[in-house]
């Protein structure tokens, strides 16, 4: 029963995780520019900068850190603070 | 030559007139100018009419994942009881990159108490009593986040964390009140899936050693596991 529980949890889990992979907001930086970290946090490096104007796709959240896709498919993190300055590809 | 002289003095004077009166006639035109080149801004729309607006995003339509689950696998050793395998499960929920929330579950099975071998004393706890599970709910505190690098080409995300939270151990039919403290390591594979590592003290008041008085007994336990955000 205790196994039982505990494999059901982590199927769920995983479901979960893959359902929500599929609808993602496409954004356009409005910022100078924005700062790409490895990982959700300020300890994790910065490893790629995007320029105002390019597209960027919001994957995910975890706390207060959003992993966004560049167009050329680079995977990175960026704090809520610095994602306040996004528009829609038209501009709305 | 005085008509010579004349006439050159006629040009000089006619020139300058001319000259004074060219500079007086741009003059004017300068004072008036802005009234004759603005007037056209005032009363006309801009060329570009930005139509720009910010975005408004339904941050509830991002998929968050500040859930974390797993099952993990280690030795805990239960004083004056042995070290054997423990297993269990965790919950944890992340508030900030820094702190999180977990909840834990975990079960062992102890020896059969040492006393007996010491004292000649007959088997205290039956096959039933001798089991341990605990729960609890605990504050985690993420320190030190950064990379480990495995290899040339091989970063993964990692932090240490510490944890101390509050919970029950039912144990030799008996529910004790538990503190437990540790520390611990995760390392993220990719972005949702993290291998840890985890110590753990779970310390609780104990009557088991047969001298009718609590004594706090220090229970060490180290595991690993693999958990999951979603």
């Amino acid at each position: 029963m205790y196994l039982f529980l505990v494999t059901l949890m982590l199927l769920q889990c995983l479901a979960t995780s893959t359902i929500a992979a599929e609808q993602h907001y496409k954004v356009m930086v409005d910022e100078a520019y924005l700062e790409l970290h490895t990982g959700p946090g300020r300890g994790y490096p910065v490893f790629h900068v995007v320029d105002r104007g390019m597209e960027i796709e919001v994957i995910k959240r975890r706390t207060d850190w959003f992993m966004v896709r560049t167009e050329k498919g680079k995977e990175g993190w960026v704090k809520h603070a610095d994602m306040e300055l996004i528009l829609t590809p038209a501009g709305e | 030559m005085e008509s010579r002289f004349g006439i050159f003095l006629l040009k000089s004077i006619s020139v300058l007139t001319l000259l004074g009166v060219l500079s007086g006639y741009s003059l004017l035109r300068a004072d008036d100018a802005p009234y004759v080149d603005e007037a056209p801004y005032e009363d006309s729309e801009p060329i570009i009419k930005p139509e720009l607006q910010r975005r408004t995003i339904n941050e509830a339509d991002i998929d968050s994942e500040d859930f974390e689950a797993g099952v993990f696998v280690g030795v805990m050793s239960i004083e004056d009881f042995g070290s054997n395998i423990v297993y269990g499960a965790r919950l944890a929920y992340h508030l900030t990159e820094d702190i999180f929330t977990e909840a834990a579950i975990g079960r062992t099975k102890t020896d059969k108490t040492h006393f007996k071998d010491s004292s000649g004393d007959t088997e205290n706890l039956s096959d039933s009593e001798r089991e341990l599970s605990y729960y609890n709910i605990s504050l985690g505190y993420n320190i030190l986040p950064g990379e480990a690098f495995i290899g040339k080409g091989r970063a993964y995300n990692s932090a240490l964390y510490v944890i101390a939270g509050i919970g029950n151990t039912d144990f030799a039919d008996d529910n004790h009140f538990t503190v437990n403290v540790g520390a611990g390591y995760r390392l993220l594979l990719n972005d949702w899936i993290a291998l840890r590592v985890d110590f753990r003290d779970h310390i609780f008041d104990s009557d088991l050693q047969g001298n009718g008085k609590d004594n706090t007994t220090h229970n060490f336990e180290a595991t690993g596991g693999i958990s999951f955000f979603f």
